[in-house]
């Protein structure tokens, strides 16, 4: 997938001029949002569920070599053939020696966003295979030549009205504004590939080291369909998202559908476990599973390993005000919101992501919400450092904080400033909001009033409360 | 180096404690979430509460139960898939408590 995160700033603007774009935002983020917030409120043990989650995983990044290899020998104890990646070349051309050399032509795939970091679609393509996304996010995108917006709902972003159209232009069907009838001519259309498909391709949320299973926590029966019905099964996963023991899924299992759509548990939860054995009524005959590095081994090293903790639920994107107001796409890559303001520049190095980690109001919300308890809002205060200390900040930038930090660490200043500035937002706009500012501030009042200064500033209120006299 | 060799060595490297403290070891195998009969336990509470009924006890007393309470209802055939042979076996188990049918559907 192109990388377009420092066009950030620009790509947000467009996004909150879309009336149809922020239509769906708000009815979708706001659903999920109040959906996981009942789920979490309704099981008392969430929060000792998150905490032994964070233990587990913390304790997983710690062995991950021990693990891992654990992972891999058990698995192909099991027949399936291991594979591991250390870049987005190796990964493309490791997925286009498996589907020439099993002989493949069509390939249905699952939901798999480490998958769109490596584009696996463009590699299995160029090598001569059509590619079917057999997600009904992943699939209307496909259609309309988009990125996913979001990572458990890659169309978010889509009204049903434009859907229709796609589906009139691509599929040749009626339009419609049924839901129903238009989920139904998407499986009318996916089921032949289903069944004609001679690849399944999926991610993978976990990956079971004690017995070498790769866990799929889905809601539409593609995932479970596209990795039972044909003859090889390929599975795309990240090096992290390995657990240490099958007794640990249920920790994972309780949280990661709780966080992500307020579901109890998800529609299908699937363990593959290598291939078909003698007396199995179904399943692929052949395995492979595809490990990425990808800088994930880089990021274990430093002082932001925890955010391979994460557990791709999207609770985080759902509860932040940036992504709420903008969507997915302004981020330019694979992840967004708050996991991807953090994860995307240490994938791709800071300088092509230096916007991402600004994209922020360090409202702490993501961090509330986050099963695995990431501490994204200290990791996006550090990346922003980070920028600092290797150049990419502005002079203007510099000088704007470098103000704001002197002020601020001058109490009496701060107070004689608010001061002034009451009496003279008093005398000049009557209490009302200011409606036009000298640049750069009028970046601000371009679109919205910037609030009249207190007459009184709070500190001084608060003291009139507590009877301090002055 | 192949690549797997290549990965393992980066994650030796990268692995561990931070700020070099002592790693712990692994976390044991057995760190299980409650002790199994606490978790039979509320399986229990909850399925009854949902209004199932949990026979317990020997199979023998159990089938026997179940067989009664089968007839009570009504039932006069049982349906097992044709290819599951614990659903036949249980089937099969049950014809001396009915009388019972015995169908795959096929």
């Amino acid at each position: 997938m192109e990388l377009n995160a420092n066009a950030f700033g620009r790509n947000a603007m467009k996004a909150l001029l879309d009336k149809t774009l922020q239509e769906a935002l708000g009815r979708t983020t706001g659903r999920f949002q109040a959906h996981r917030d009942a789920a979490a409120a309704a099981f008392p043990e969430f929060e000792a569920t998150r905490e032994r989650a964070s233990r587990i995983k913390r304790d997983v990044l710690d062995h991950l070599d021990t693990y891992l290899a654990r992972f891999i020998e058990e698995a192909e104890k099991r027949g399936a053939i291991v594979h591991v990646a250390r870049d987005a070349v190796q990964a493309r051309e490791i997925a286009a020696r498996i589907a020439r050399d099993e002989g493949i032509t069509l390939a249905v795939k699952s939901k798999s966003m480490a998958s769109e970091e490596v584009s696996f679609n463009e590699a299995l393509q160029e090598a001569g295979v059509t590619v079917v996304e057999s997600d009904l996010g992943e699939f209307i995108i496909q259609l309309a030549g988009e990125a996913p917006s979001h990572i458990i709902a890659p169309a978010v972003h889509k009204t049903r009205e434009e859907i229709s159209r796609l589906f009139e232009r691509h599929l040749g069907e009626p339009r419609t504004d049924s839901i129903p009838e238009l989920v139904g001519m998407a499986r009318k259309h996916l089921r032949s590939k289903f069944l004609s498909a001679g690849m399944g391709v999926s991610g993978g949320n976990f990956l079971v080291a004690d017995t070498g299973s790769v866990v799929l926590v889905t809601n539409e029966g593609n995932g479970r369909m596209g990795t039972v019905l044909p003859r090889v099964h390929l599975a795309v996963v990240g090096i992290e998202k390995v657990i240490p023991r099958m007794a640990d899924l249920p920790t994972f299992l309780r949280l990661l559908p709780r966080s992500a759509s307020g579901q109890t548990i998800s529609s299908y939860v699937s363990i593959v476990t290598g291939t078909r054995r003698a007396g199995d009524p179904e399943g692929p005959e052949r395995m492979h599973i595809l490990l990425l590095d990808c800088g994930r081994s880089a990021i274990l090293e430093g002082k932001y390993r925890e955010i391979l903790k994460c557990v791709r639920c999207a609770a985080c994107l759902n509860s932040c005000p940036v992504y709420q107001s903008v969507g997915g796409h302004p981020y330019g890559w694979v992840y967004s919101g708050p996991i991807g303001a953090v994860l995307t520049p240490l994938l791709v190095g800071l300088p092509e992501a230096a916007a991402l980690p600004d994209a922020s109001t360090l409202c702490g919300a993501c961090a509330d919400v986050c099963p695995v308890k990431i501490p994204l809002p200290d990791f996006l205060l550090e990346l922003r450092s980070d920028a600092r200390e290797q150049g990419l900040k502005t002079p203007g930038e510099i000088a704007a904080m470098k103000g704001y930090a002197g002020v601020m660490k001058r109490a009496g200043l701060l107070e004689a400033i608010e001061r002034i500035a009451g009496v003279l937002g008093q005398f000049f706009t009557k209490g009302k909001g200011i409606g036009g500012l000298p640049y750069p501030f009028s970046r601000w009042t371009e679109r919205r009033d910037f609030p009249a200064p207190a007459a009184q500033p709070f500190r001084k209120q608060w003291k009139i409360r507590r009877g301090v006299t002055r | 180096m192949n690549e797997r060799e290549s990965l393992f060595r980066r994650l030796s490297a990268a692995c561990g404690g931070h700020d070099g403290a002592a790693v712990k070891e692994p976390l044991s195998c057995g760190e299980p979430m409650e002790p199994e009969g606490d978790r039979v336990a509320l399986f229990a509470k909850t399925f009854t509460a949902a209004g199932g009924v949990l026979l317990r006890g020997p199979v023998e007393k159990a089938l026997s139960d179940l067989g009664e309470m089968l007839r009570a209802e009504g039932v006069t055939a049982l349906f097992f898939p044709e290819d599951d042979a614990a659903a036949r076996g249980i089937a099969e188990a049950l014809v001396p408590f009915g009388p019972f049918n015995l169908t795959t559907g096929v």
